[in-house]
């Protein structure tokens, strides 16, 4: 029987509830348990709706698009969200685009009229995840205009939540009933009684791993960003808004994870990531083509719990420049800037 | 006494005190779930859109008098979770605009993405700031509740019925589709100004105030 995944209810739950070395109340116990199947099984952003502004032409074949995520184990399906406008103001958007997503499935997204009509020009597809994994991973889709152009204004993924848990070393899910008062406490049974609880709170911390800013456009020369300067040039006009989820006590800062989708046209180029709390990295790009890059250990604000918004200072952001060295050109097509987790 | 789930006890009492010892970091639980649920519980403070780009209003595209949408800006669809059906569901914005001369007024707003496609009014689940840079300027207007109430049970009353969207059953098996915890709203952006006003990006991550 899997685990109920039910609402969260923290009513009970009081900071002098768990203390180390004191006695902890049963039904706190089983609230946490609760809790803990709610975190591992609720809804998940992998992908914050971005805007690609990308053209998508008939002649343009299939085009792939990809971001780094960190996805949830739980997750069996996932929701993507598409919304498209034609190639030029006031004009008809194409009508058939074909939509792939990274496991296999297919969505035609059928477009009729403008920007301002009542025609749908936003597009749901829910994908059923063919491989599971909670490791890093390259989440990649396809878009191909089949009949007419489009440009691609919006996207944007969530892991969908569960109704309930396998009660499995890898979903993480705890049966509720063990965790009653007077019930026995089960020794070394995976998703029973008390010894379910360490693994599954390092699971929901692992899974809560924020992912913080995606883009991402077709790896072509003619889509990717790109740059001949060697000053450093923004990549977005706009700077992203970043804050890392707090975690521990007293901390103020966290290291996130930056991949980079870039390559040159010979030579080098570099990619720097400046944040608002004056920590950079930067990475040398000196594939010749598309390539993911890393930079660790980027240190961003976390979060204020003592604000309702969660903001430190006004300017928690995140500046993406890119530069080539010498002559040639360097092109960018992915940034994936994902949270810790633990 | 070891340090571990003795089979055969109890939870309450003698069982639990031993449980508590085994978290390497006890305070992580406290701080993380009892404390501070919120950031442990990853849907509060979740990035739900970071929207780069440069947007320009279209008179074609008024939605009613003297407000415009930006034209072929993205349909910003979210999924903000909630914790209990009693729950209210509310992002924190944040814009970057700039103007031509003068000063523009944009209004966010949480929609149903069944609803209407009107700003709404002053107060109903929308946050409002002016914009007078003409190079370019962030501003963080409010943050954007939908009140528990106008939630409701998502029945037939509820201006959000419809907005919910399901859960997805388990490898072992279906489950019961359960509603109430995940709400699909669409997250708007309008302008009303005599100028022309360009929209540069838009950020929003789910709220965390308890």
């Amino acid at each position: 029987m899997p685990a109920t995944v039910s609402a969260l209810d923290l009513g009970t739950l009081s900071a002098a509830g768990v203390r180390s070395g004191a006695p902890v109340r049963g039904v706190t116990w089983a609230r946490v348990a609760a809790a803990l199947n709610y975190l591992n099984g609720t809804a998940r952003c992998l992908i914050p709706c971005y805007a690609p502004s990308v053209e998508l032409l008939v002649a343009n074949g299939v085009q792939t698009f990809g971001v780094k995520v960190w996805p949830s184990y739980q997750a069996t399906h996932r929701l993507w969200v598409v919304t498209l406008g034609p190639t030029a103001q006031d004009e008809a958007i194409g009508t058939e685009l074909e939509f792939t997503d990274p496991s296999g499935g297919t969505a035609t997204f059928v477009c009729t009229g403008s920007i301002g009509s009542s025609a749908p020009q936003t597009f749901e597809h829910v994908e059923t995840v063919t491989s599971r994994t909670s490791a890093e991973s390259t989440l990649s889709w396809t878009m191909e205009s089949v009949t007419g152009s489009h440009v691609v204004t919006g996207v944007t993924c969530w892991e969908l939540p569960r109704p309930d848990l396998a009660i499995d070393a890898s979903d993480l899910g705890i049966e509720l009933g063990s965790l009653d008062g007077n019930a026995p406490v089960y020794d070394g049974v995976t998703g029973y009684s008390l010894g379910a609880l360490p693994e599954a709170l390092a699971g929901a911390l692992t899974r809560g791993r924020r992912h913080i800013f995606q883009w991402a456009v077709p790896a072509t020369t003619s889509k990717a960003w790109a740059t001949t300067s060697t000053s450093y040039v923004d990549v977005f006009d706009y700077y992203p808004e970043g804050l890392e989820r707090l975690l521990y006590s007293g901390e103020t800062t966290a290291d996130v994870e930056v991949r980079i989708y870039a390559w040159v046209s010979g030579g080098t180029g570099d990619v720097q990531i400046t944040m608002a709390n004056g920590d950079s990295a930067s990475v040398s790009i000196s594939a010749a083509s598309p390539t993911w890059s890393t930079i660790s250990g980027l240190a961003i604000r976390c979060e204020d719990m003592s604000t309702a918004t969660g903001r430190r200072t006004s300017a928690d952001t995140i500046r993406v420049q890119a530069r080539k060295n010498t002559s040639g050109t360097i092109y960018v097509a992915g940034v994936s800037i994902v949270g810790r987790g633990s | 006494m070891a340090a571990r789930s003795e089979h055969g006890y109890y939870v309450r009492g003698l069982a639990s005190r031993i449980a508590a010892d085994r978290f390497a970091d006890a305070a992580t639980l406290r701080d993380g779930l009892v404390n501070n649920p919120n950031h442990l519980a990853d849907q509060r403070g979740q990035v739900v859109a970071q929207v780069t780009g440069s947007w320009v209003t279209d008179d074609a595209d008024d939605i009613s008098a003297g407000w415009h949408q930006f034209y072929a800006f993205p349909k910003i669809r979210v999924l903000l979770t909630r914790l209990s059906s009693g729950d209210s569901a509310a992002i924190v914005p944040r814009i970057y605009a700039k103007v031509n001369s003068g000063s523009a007024t944009i209004r966010v707003g949480l929609i149903p993405v069944r609803g209407t496609r009107l700003p709404l009014a002053t107060g109903d689940s929308v946050s409002e700031v002016t914009v007078t840079s003409t190079t370019g300027e962030y501003l963080e207007p409010d943050p954007i509740f939908v009140p528990a109430t106008d939630i409701g049970d998502l029945g037939a009353s509820s201006p959000w019925r419809g907005s919910s969207y399901p859960e997805y059953p388990s490898t072992s098996g279906a489950g019961a589709a359960v509603r109430m915890r995940v709400l699909v709203a669409l997250l708007g952006v309008w302008v009303q100004s005599a100028t022309t006003p360009t929209l540069m990006g838009v950020s929003a991550r789910e709220y965390i105030g308890g």
